[in-house]
């Protein structure tokens, strides 16, 4: 009794704000609304939607971008959390500061970021040119932000310092999780510190590592924020990722019913990923 | 070993000023004076240069006050009504495990990580139908979706961490079920209840897509929107831009400061368990 009664708020909650939308999108998605607050009673069903977004060279544009970006932004990510959890994993003085300083950057409002990092980047005054100059790493200003080939690289600069602390927290976490014993034993049957990594670390992780890779990929895939401040899809639509693409096509073009399949293939995508993972996170869970 | 411990010390100092450097840049552009803009970036500026009439001109000049405010409302109503919903739920997952439990905790996995602009379709429609469009409403009911998935499952882990059997020799000496979670459960959780309370702040703070969708009107903004706003502007003055964006993240980030160690604890409980 308690249990089903406790329940119920968050069930209220899910059937209204979750399964109720996804409905109603699927079925959007499958009409001709072109504004909002059209009539529902004289909508006919249709694939029209589908069509146009299977041959809309922009469709696959947006989704070849959208690769680019989650996939760069995720194995970057991945790596400096992976150093950054090594290094946390040390017992040194100042670690607790040293783990705020790593992982400042979460609580950050991906808006604030893309301010920080549009202002990094500014071709005129920006410090990263004014640093790569001096650095003579290049002798005249790059246009990052209105640039189509080097605005995204501007944009995955922003998600990877947003998203690295992430995979600092769990691959962290991980580590607690090997026991100290392992190290120990290899020691003593000489192995370099390069071994135990790949013998002992590696493997010991492999759990974490495959979760955090999925939750921020899936993470970066749906990311809005920081992509909409920083370029909104420009220049040339050369940072166009799906959501931004979606976002733009109900809310400035109306094509309410084309936005509906736009999501829903997303949503098809993410579903993919889940249930190639199903097993590994509901262990982790549930 | 002692040169292992330097190199460690050297490649975090080094590490650490890299990743550091935005939050710097943002302070040192905030207290840079208008003129000193436009001359080449300084990356140790002079003490006697810090010009603060940045904060001051864009407390004037925006309603950043206002959107403070409003975040901070809108984050407040969230994160209680967050904390009322999973809560109970939690609990009932940590304690009971029935087909249903299990079915909505599913659900709530889904939620997380379903696109948000998937969802700002229908949330839009139906929050026109209920005419919540630029209320604030809209956009707490927003976060509570988005929001409860996660604080469900952080709660589940600190509930699962405390014995049933605390509840049952509560329940012997004669409370309720109830009234054995109220006077005996909750005040043990009470980390737990900080650490997702403040989880859900950090959280409400840093939401924009439905902010900017569901507010229509200027003064009704949360910092999130309004930040946003100043970079559409024709002429951006940086040194204003950054001063906000600096007013918009103190709270966030004393807040993290706070939780910083109960994440780690509990995601290495996590670990540890298995």
């Amino acid at each position: 009794m308690i249990s089903v009664g406790f329940m119920l708020p968050a069930a209220i909650v899910v059937i209204s704000l979750v399964i109720y939308p996804i409905i109603k999108t699927l079925v959007l998605s499958f009409q001709n609304v072109r504004f909002f607050g059209a009539p529902a009673q004289n909508i006919y069903f249709t694939l029209k939607n589908y069509y146009k977004l299977l041959y809309s060279p922009s469709f696959w544009h947006s989704l070849n971008v959208t690769a680019i970006y989650t996939l760069a932004s995720v194995l970057i990510a991945f790596v400096i959390g992976l150093v950054t959890a090594l290094l946390l994993n040390y017992k040194f003085k100042g670690n607790r500061i040293a783990r705020i300083a790593f992982l400042l950057a979460w609580p950050i409002p991906g808006v604030v970021v893309s301010l920080m990092f549009v202002w990094m980047f500014d071709s005129s005054f920006g410090v990263i040119n004014y640093i790569l100059r001096s650095l003579n790493i290049i002798s005249t200003n790059l246009m990052w932000l209105s640039s189509p080939k080097m605005a995204l690289a501007a944009v995955i600069s922003a998600t990877v310092w947003k998203g690295y602390p992430f995979f600092t927290l769990m691959l962290y976490a991980g580590l607690q999780g090997i026991p100290k014993e392992l190290y120990e034993a290899a020691s003593v049957d000489g192995a370099t510190a390069i071994d135990k990594f790949k013998y002992i670390t590696l493997p010991g992780l492999r759990t974490v590592i495959t979760i955090s890779i999925i939750l921020n990929g899936l993470w970066v895939f749906r990311a809005y924020d920081i992509m909409f401040v920083m370029t909104g899809g420009g220049p040339a639509r050369s940072t166009e990722t799906l959501p931004i693409k979606l976002y733009q096509e109900a809310f400035q073009y109306f094509h309410i019913s084309y936005a509906a399949a736009i999501g829903v293939i997303s949503l098809i995508i993410c579903i993919i990923v889940i249930a190639i993972s199903a097993p590994l996170l509901r262990k982790e869970f549930y | 070993m002692e040169r292992r411990k330097i190199s460690i010390y050297i490649l975090v100092i080094f590490i650490s000023v890299i990743l550091v450097f935005p939050f710097y840049w943002m302070l040192v552009t905030s207290l840079t004076g208008r003129a000193s803009l436009l001359y080449s970036p300084q990356l140790l500026p002079d003490i006697k240069e810090i010009d603060l009439s940045a904060y001051f001109n864009i407390i004037n000049k925006k309603p950043i006050i206002k959107w403070f405010f409003n975040s901070f409302y809108v984050a407040l109503f969230s994160t209680i009504c967050t904390l009322i919903i999973s809560i109970l739920a939690a609990y009932s997952l940590s304690r009971y495990s029935s087909k249903f439990n299990r079915l909505i905790g599913y659900s709530m996995l889904i939620i997380r990580m379903l696109p948000g602009t998937l969802l700002i379709v229908p949330f839009y429609i139906i929050f026109q139908r209920l005419g919540l469009i630029n209320n604030h409403l809209s956009l707490i009911i927003g976060n509570v979706a988005f929001i409860t998935p996660f604080a469900i499952w952080m709660m589940k882990g600190f509930f699962d961490g405390i014995p049933v059997s605390l509840e049952e020799a509560a329940q012997i000496d004669g409370c309720t079920p109830l009234q054995a979670v109220w006077k005996i459960i909750l005040p043990l959780t009470a980390p737990g209840l900080s650490a997702t309370a403040i989880y859900s702040i950090i959280l409400s703070w840093s939401e924009f897509l439905m902010a900017r969708t569901f507010l229509t009107g200027q003064d009704a903004w949360t910092i999130t929107v309004g930040i946003s706003s100043l970079m559409g502007e024709h002429i951006i003055i940086w040194n204003e831009l950054m001063a906000g964006g600096l007013i918009s993240i103190v709270p966030v980030i004393i807040a993290f400061i706070i939780l910083e160690k109960y994440l780690v604890s509990g995601m290495t409980a996590g670990a540890v368990k298995q």
